[in-house]
């Protein structure tokens, strides 16, 4: 979706940007929206604090309702990667070329059982 | 900071709706998955009393590792759960990930969680939902959109989440969208935490 949503709006992206913070992203405040991502996410005693700091940064750059929707889209991700990792969802008879060269992007493996059937 | 309507409402529905007797899991049993995802996410595995071990590790492994999760390891959940049971169960640990982290992340306070409400479990069934290109039932091929359709109060769970806090079905088609944030940073954001999550999905 990420591709997709950029490729509609013209917007310059190269996918290894989502691993890579040195990739080429031309996602408006991209680098604030990974940060934000990255501590919400994060655990350790120093989680929290680096927290409040980017959220504070997040909120003054694009204000609390953007704040709001960035947690908003982390913790639907949260749900939807279980969800979908436990249903076991395959996705077509084979897996296609553009996946495979996108979990090389990514250094991920295509889960076994896509196109198993 | 003041949270907008739409998403206190959808909170105080869910942590209500949590209590309550569920479809294939009693109150008790349904606020000590939650309870045992919560640990889980600490570092910790709670063996909840009244969930038994086994189910208490599936709750734990859906909670922090559901991507080493395959179909052995959901074939043998089929010994000691029913696949009906297995999708509420995730729906639950999915669904309060989610409401926990947005609190979190939002810097809002975290909410407790409610005193379980007697009652046994509907066993309401869902009609049409079967096994369809997924390890678990579902109403039409499985997917995002239905992956909790065979289980019909946390398939409506699922969506009334979804469309407040990312996008409903209407919006998803949509990727030019500006909900607050452009479509582009949203799926931004969806990207960066599908990879910390190693979910390929």
């Amino acid at each position: 979706m990420l591709r997709a949503s950029c490729e509609e709006s013209g917007i310059a992206i190269d996918l290894s940007c989502i691993v890579d913070d040195t990739a080429k992203c031309d996602v408006e405040h991209a680098a604030l929206l990974l940060a934000f991502a990255d501590s919400v996410l994060a655990t350790g005693p120093d989680a929290e604090p680096t927290l409040e700091n980017v959220r504070a940064q997040l909120v003054a750059n694009l204000g609390e309702a953007r704040m709001f929707r960035a947690a908003g889209v982390v913790a639907n991700f949260q749900m939807m990667n279980r969800a979908l990792d436990v249903l076991g969802a395959q996705f077509g008879r084979e897996v296609s070329p553009s996946v495979v060269e996108l979990a090389a992007v990514l250094d991920m493996q295509v889960p076994s059982h896509w196109g198993n059937h | 900071m003041q949270l907008p309507d739409d998403y206190q409402q959808m909170l105080d529905q869910q942590y209500a709706r949590l209590a309550a007797p569920g479809t294939w899991w009693n109150g008790a049993e349904r606020v000590a998955i939650v309870a045992t995802m919560r640990r889980a996410q600490q570092g910790e595995l709670e063996i909840a009393q009244c969930l038994g071990e086994k189910i208490s590790r599936f709750v734990h492994k859906v909670s922090i590792a559901a991507h080493e999760i395959d179909e052995t390891y959901v074939k043998a959940a089929g010994l000691f759960m029913t696949p009906l049971q297995v999708v509420e169960l995730t729906a639950l640990v999915a669904q309060f990930s989610a409401l926990d982290t947005f609190l979190y992340g939002a810097g809002l306070a975290a909410r407790g969680l409610p005193q379980p409400i007697t009652g046994d479990p509907s066993e309401l069934e869902v009609k049409g939902a079967k096994l369809m290109r997924g390890w678990f039932p579902t109403r039409g091929i499985a997917g995002a959109p239905n992956c909790f359709s065979a289980v019909a109060d946390e398939h409506k769970a699922l969506h009334d989440i979804h469309s407040i806090i990312y996008l409903g079905m209407e919006e998803m088609a949509d990727l030019n969208i500006v909900k607050d944030l452009h479509r582009s940073q949203i799926e931004l954001l969806a990207a960066r935490t599908s990879n910390y999550n190693d979910c390929f999905y």
